[in-house]
């Protein structure tokens, strides 16, 4: 017994010492490991603090955060250690430990029980050593993945509390709460995928539990467990599970399509599972970040090392050994289980791959709530790595055993050197080069400089702390990484890890309408457009934050300059309040007409348009700043708020000015059984059920469907014509076509004045594809017995064609077009800006209200906004056309010559200037006078010569008669100016002569979206509102105000809308205010009242329901003490 | 030595003599099964399932030839040694192929010893 502890001991010390592997990852004080997705702190203690609510100020103006109350164990571990006075560094050193080394010792819990049980020696620390050092925790260490840490460690113990059950060595209750609190400490942060593993392990007990003897007793024991199980882990998880499954009600159907819809989802599996096939799953490999990585740190050496490789190979062999060399039936009960099990997790790890993909796909698709489950690999892994490491252990302990019997000292060296070489096959954790995820260019080990320090003190400050700040440069569009040459790269931004103040850029979690407002501040800032501190003020932006350290050229990751923001910054307007290094604090001047955080009116302003509008809206300069305003998108009146409306201004959209046709993918269309197939009846039958459905339906419900159906129709002409299916099939399907477009012509014809706009657009581009299959696919099927029918389907195209032209409302070269929808019938004053500085200043322009022509000659005030005078609109929907000329940009002879000679060659126009996003169109006439060599036309940031290989721009063809040439280029990120070019591509040709054409024609010219807004004002008279507010949490403000009894006000918390947000004391309707807050509609009843985010009520009866879990948990423990102790 | 060749190609052929019906209804099964999968539709169970003729033909062999659960268990582990080569190479689809064959020799091991957990 005595040496059995010696025994013991040992091998736990030798677990520490290995334990403090994480030491060996630091080589520099100050290094740490940040970003990616490892969620790790700079400043852990106010970060737990902030954890604790369920909305946080860190993201934007405020996001909900009840994901983030299941970290109470993994953050509070991390802030008690910080407050104990550890740096950062230490603190990451011990907590990583802590991590690192309770797998090992759960395990370790597990295989020693077994051991003894089983008499095994040489078992207990291969298989401890195997589950802390192998390459799935080595993937998972990248990120210093706590929570998936958690779940791990937790594992060996649930089945040990398992296995006892099963043995009758604890009751049903006791091993409820066992598992219960066990699950309680260590939650894996309650993400359900996370608990895969733990699901699989779960279920091939059960399923081995009932195989060994069934019996009815059983299947009520093993209810009677789960639900007691379920129960008490409920009650001990109240303190987040009670805000959380709100959350979950109101937040899954988003996450969802957020994450790309079921399709999305689906296109993730697949990517995921590209490489679980069972033979990498068998080797402990798969991990799909292993595969086609060139910049991974060590997977590489695994896939392409003989040795590695056959090392690989053979822990199959070694795992499922022991189902040959063990005889005994108590030993083969287990092995058979963990190679059951092994089997087992092998379905779900291998996600959609074959052989078992199909299966996943059906549970995927089918199975309520498995969709969370879309990371197959890393949530399932756990199970077969538990698997495997007894497994192994069971093959080593077999052979040392045998080999101790003959050779002691032979025995035991062969036992350290197997243990040493569990270590060493995972041997990046030895070096800490798992952290460079992409070698040499991206780490999760980094130096943070010390002004990011010292800026999180300066932000933490009182005075500061309540400030909201925008980041510039902001994120790039691409991903929304946050990107310092120091090294970070997250999607999280450094500022919500640095500190509890509020900042505000655009992130993966911004709400759309949010970051569309914010996203048209950061444009007025990038084109210095005097309005924007005004637009700044509205939002309640009261700082600047210029990251001069930003990565902002990265090719993945391109954002703007932060040099741009520091022009636009030296502006009086705004002071440099702070200066830490490469980090600049900008504050403004004069705070007074910012908008509070909470504010009560009498007023606002009515905006009807889309909420990118907004900025564009607020620069002109009768917008008020004094007062919120309302933003309706659609609905043209909203009465309540338009009665507190003191001005109103409508921001129509120039329809289609961009002249971008939309592309239909006719994959979307294609019908799947087509004439010809035996199962086309059953198509048939339901083609009429539509039709006669239809007809009940509405004019435009009847259009969408016969614009689609003749869509339908011509992509089954097509998809017949390539599948070289049946000819006697082509005259029905044209038959068809023509039924169709016979009756979308019949329905657009007679109530053409009532079809919505939008559908006629749309129509132009469904009829354009069907026009273009037709086209193609006619010259095949041409022949006496169908040419009646497509000449009739030909003629129903142009005369649909006609139709639309002549009903259709939107913009050409120079006539500008819009349809604005007045919500109140007034005398409105029109507002033009052209967006177009190449047209210098205008002398007179004419437009056409419902077909009324106007003249004026505007003057430009601020901002480039021309008032084009005053006009009387009815409430409803008016016609404004506004005539815009544009100007040819190119500055060159009208007819050019082109001799291109070398392979890179390229001639060049003259520069154009130009901004981000602005678009141009270029168009010329060419004829070829000599050769034959490829001239495509490029698009080119500078004049130099092109690269010699370079596939892009359209080629122009060979051709000896004059030919149209017409395109489009959007001004990229970072590209002040550009050059149209015709280059020469290289040849292998040696007798190649140089190629000459002809240019003539050639215009350049910008396609302007102009801005138009129509404004008009109340008279309103408007006065202050005596109120105060203060602020007792990030979840609560007590509001004050003097109010007059019968009549209305709006009570403005400028935080992200959400409808958590409550108000009491007061009556109030609520409702979106400054297109993205939360607005109330007061009736003057009451004078106090206090805004709440009413979800945080959950998490104090949750805790207090958790705190009594414990105390009854623990009266039970203890009276379980006393009595046992007296029955001693 | 000849005589020892002699007598272990008899004993090859007459094995082979003795279970030519057997392997003869394996290969026939096998053709059938294959051909059905490739019908208009039936050959969308294939899509999803692509071992399916695989896994009918393995239950026949295992019917017919009454196979040691052992020597099944053995040849799946030595499948893995045998893929060696094949993966240094990185023949991926035939490592993949042999770890599929590897799999349901184990399954099946694991499938005929279950009878041993209920007699604990």
């Amino acid at each position: 017994m005595k040496k059995l502890s010696r025994k013991i001991i040992f091998e736990v010390l030798v677990l520490v010492i290995v334990g403090l592997t994480p030491i060996l990852w630091f080589h520099d004080g100050n290094q740490l490991i940040l970003g990616h997705d490892a969620g790790l702190t700079l400043n852990p203690v106010p970060h737990f603090f902030d954890r604790l609510f369920l909305w946080t100020e860190r993201y934007g103006f405020g996001n909900d955060q009840a994901y983030a109350l299941p970290g109470f164990f993994i953050h509070g571990l991390e802030a008690i250690v910080t407050y104990l006075g550890a740096s950062i560094q230490l603190q990451q050193k011990l907590t990583f430990i802590f991590w690192f080394m309770l797998p090992g010792m759960t395990m370790y819990y597990f295989a020693s029980r077994l051991a003894k049980k089983l008499e095994l020696e040489f078992f207990a620390l291969p298989v401890s050593l195997l589950y802390m050092f192998n390459h799935f925790l080595l993937q998972g260490w990248l990120i210093a993945e706590r929570t998936k840490f958690s779940v791990y460690a937790a594992l060996p113990i649930v089945m040990v509390f398992l296995y006892d059950w099963a043995e009758g060595k604890r009751s049903t209750l006791k091993t409820s709460i066992f598992i219960s609190v066990t699950l309680f400490f260590l939650n894996g942060t309650g993400s359900l995928p996370l608990f895969g593993g733990l699901i699989v392990v779960a279920l091939a007990f059960v399923i081995f539990h009932l195989l060994s003897s069934f019996s009815l007793e059983k299947i009520l024991g093993l209810l009677k467990l789960f639900i007691l199980t379920i129960g008490i882990s409920v009650a001990l998880h109240a303190y987040w599970l009670l805000p959380y499954l709100q959350f979950v009600a109101t937040s899954f159907q988003s996450a969802v399509s957020q994450a790309g819809g079921e399709s999305g989802v689906l296109g993730w599996l697949e990517y995921i599972s590209r490489n679980s096939s069972l033979v990498n799953l068998f080797r402990l490999q798969g991990i799909p970040d292993w595969y086609n990585n060139p910049y991974h740190p060590y997977a590489n050496e695994f896939l392409k090392n003989p040795f590695l490789i056959l090392v690989g190979l053979l822990l199959p062999v070694f795992a499922f050994l022991p189902l040959l060399i063990y005889k005994d039936k108590k030993k083969r009960f287990y092995i058979i289980f963990f190679s059951f099990l092994a089997l087992f997790s092998l379905i779900f790890i291998g996600g959609s791959h074959p052989p078992f993909g199909a299966i996943y796909v059906f549970l995927f698709k089918f199975v309520p709530g498995f969709i969370a489950f879309r990371t197959p690999f890393y949530k399932f892994a756990p199970a077969l790595w538990f698997a495997y490491a007894i497994l192994i252990g069971f093959t080593i302990s077999y052979f040392i055993q045998k080999l101790n019997i003959k050779k002691k000292v032979l025995s035991v060296t062969f036992y350290v050197a197997i243990c040493a070489g569990i270590i060493l096959y995972s041997y990046p954790f030895l070096t800490g080069s798992f952290f460079d995820y992409w070698v040499g260019e991206r780490s999760t080990k980094v130096e943070v400089p010390n002004y990011v320090y010292d800026f999180g003190k300066f932000s933490e400050a009182p005075g500061r702390l309540h400030k909201r700040t925008l980041l510039l440069p902001p994120q790039s569009n691409n991903f929304r990484a946050d990107v310092y040459k120091w090294g970070y790269w997250s999607l999280t931004p450094l500022t919500s890890l640095l500190t509890n103040a509020s900042f505000v850029s655009i992130n993966g979690g911004t709400p759309k309408d949010e970051g569309e407002i914010i996203d048209s501040l950061y444009q007025k800032m990038r084109q210095n457009d005097p309005s924007w501190p005004k637009v700044a003020k509205l939002l309640g932006i009261e700082s600047f934050l210029l990251r001069k350290d930003f990565v902002w050229e990265a090719t993945d990751t391109p954002t703007d300059n932060p040099l741009i923001y520091e022009k636009v910054l030296a502006n009086s307007q705004v002071k440099k309040a702070a200066e830490f290094g490469e980090w600049v604090v900008y504050d403004f001047v004069d705070e007074s007409s910012i908008t509070p955080r909470v504010g009560i009116f009498q007023s606002l302003s009515y905006v009807v348009g889309a909420p990118k509008d907004i900025s564009t809206v607020v620069s002109l300069s009768t917008f008020p700043q004094d007062q919120p305003f309302y933003i309706s998108g659609s609905a043209v009146t909203d009465e309540s708020v338009l009665m507190l409306a003191s001005n109103a201004y409508i921001k129509p959209e120039c329809i289609n000015c961009l002249q971008q046709s939309k592309y239909i993918n006719p994959e979307l269309f294609t019908p799947s059984l087509i004439r010809g197939s035996i199962f086309y009846p059953f198509i048939e039958i339901q083609n009429k059920n539509e039709e006669e459905k239809i007809q009940k339906k509405s004019t435009q419900e009847k259009l969408d469907f016969y614009l689609y159906k003749s869509l339908e129709d011509v992509l089954a002409l097509q998809k017949l014509v390539d599948e070289k299916g049946d000819t006697a099939f082509v005259v029905p399907i044209v038959q068809d076509y023509v039924s169709s477009l016979s009756k979308l012509k019949k329905e657009l014809k007679a109530h053409v004045a009532e079809i919505d706009n939008a559908f006629l657009i749309e129509s132009i581009d469904v009829i354009r594809t069907q026009e273009s299959t037709f086209l193609g696919k006619s010259a095949n099927i041409l022949d006496a017995q169908t040419i009646e029918e497509i000449n009739q389907a030909y003629d129903l195209i142009i005369d649909i064609k006609k139709v639309i032209n002549g009903a259709v409302w939107q913009t050409d070269d120079t006539e500008k077009r819009f349809l604005v929808n007045v919500p109140i019938g007034q005398e409105y004053q029109l507002l033009y800006r052209p967006n177009d500085f190449s047209l210098g200043s205008l002398r007179t322009l004419e437009y056409l209200v419902d077909g009324k022509k106007y003249s004026s000659a505007p003057t430009a005030s601020e901002s480039g906004w021309m008032s084009l005078g005053a006009n009387v609109l009815e409430k409803g929907i008016h016609r404004i056309e506004i005539t815009q000329p544009s100007v040819n940009l190119y500055s060159g002879p009208t007819t050019v010559e082109v001799a291109l000679a070398d392979g890179g060659e390229c001639f060049f126009m003259n520069p154009i200037r130009a901004m981000e996003n602005e678009m141009y169109k270029i168009s010329f006439k060419h004829r070829r006078l000599e050769g034959t060599r490829n001239l495509p036309v490029r698009i080119k940031k500078d004049a130099s010569s092109a690269p010699i290989i370079d596939f892009k721009g359209d080629v122009l063809g060979v051709n000896y008669f004059e030919e149209n040439y017409g395109t489009f280029h959007r001004v990229g990120k970072n590209e002040d100016v550009f050059y149209v070019a015709l280059c020469s591509d290289p040849t292998t040709d040696t007798n190649s002569v140089p190629s000459v054409v002809e240019l003539k024609d050639i215009v350049i010219q910008k396609v302007a979206v102009p801005d138009l807004v129509l404004y008009s004002d109340s008279g309103k008279e408007k006065s202050a509102v005596k109120f105060d507010y203060t602020r007792s949490s990030q979840t609560e403000y007590i509001v004050n105000a003097d109010l007059k009894d019968n009549q209305k006000y709006i009570l403005a918390m400028n935080g992200s809308s959400n409808d958590n947000w409550e108000l009491s004391g007061m009556k109030g309707e609520k409702f979106v205010i400054n297109g993205h807050a939360n607005g109330w509609i007061l009736d003057g009843d009451g004078t106090n009242g206090t805004i709440k985010y009413k979800t945080q009520g959950m998490v104090v009866i949750g805790f207090a329901i958790t705190a009594l879990s414990i105390i009854i948990l623990l009266t039970v423990a203890l009276i379980n003490l006393y009595v046992g102790k007296n029955k001693k | 030595m000849w005589e020892k060749i002699k007598n272990n190609l008899n004993k090859v052929y007459k094995w082979f003599q003795e279970n030519a019906v057997k392997i003869l209804t394996v290969i026939v099964v096998h053709m059938i099964l294959s051909y059905i999968f490739t019908l208009p539709y039936i050959n969308l169970v294939n899509i999803a399932f692509g071992y399916i003729a695989f896994f009918v033909d393995w239950i026949i062999i295992l019917i017919l030839f009454k196979p040691k659960k052992e020597y099944i268990l053995k040849f799946g582990l030595a499948l893995f040694i045998l893929s060696f080569p094949l993966a240094v190479f990185d023949a991926k689809w035939s490592v993949e192929m042999l770890g599929n064959i590897s799999y349901l020799m184990i399954a099946t091991y694991i499938l005929f010893s279950l009878k041993e957990i209920r007699s604990k």
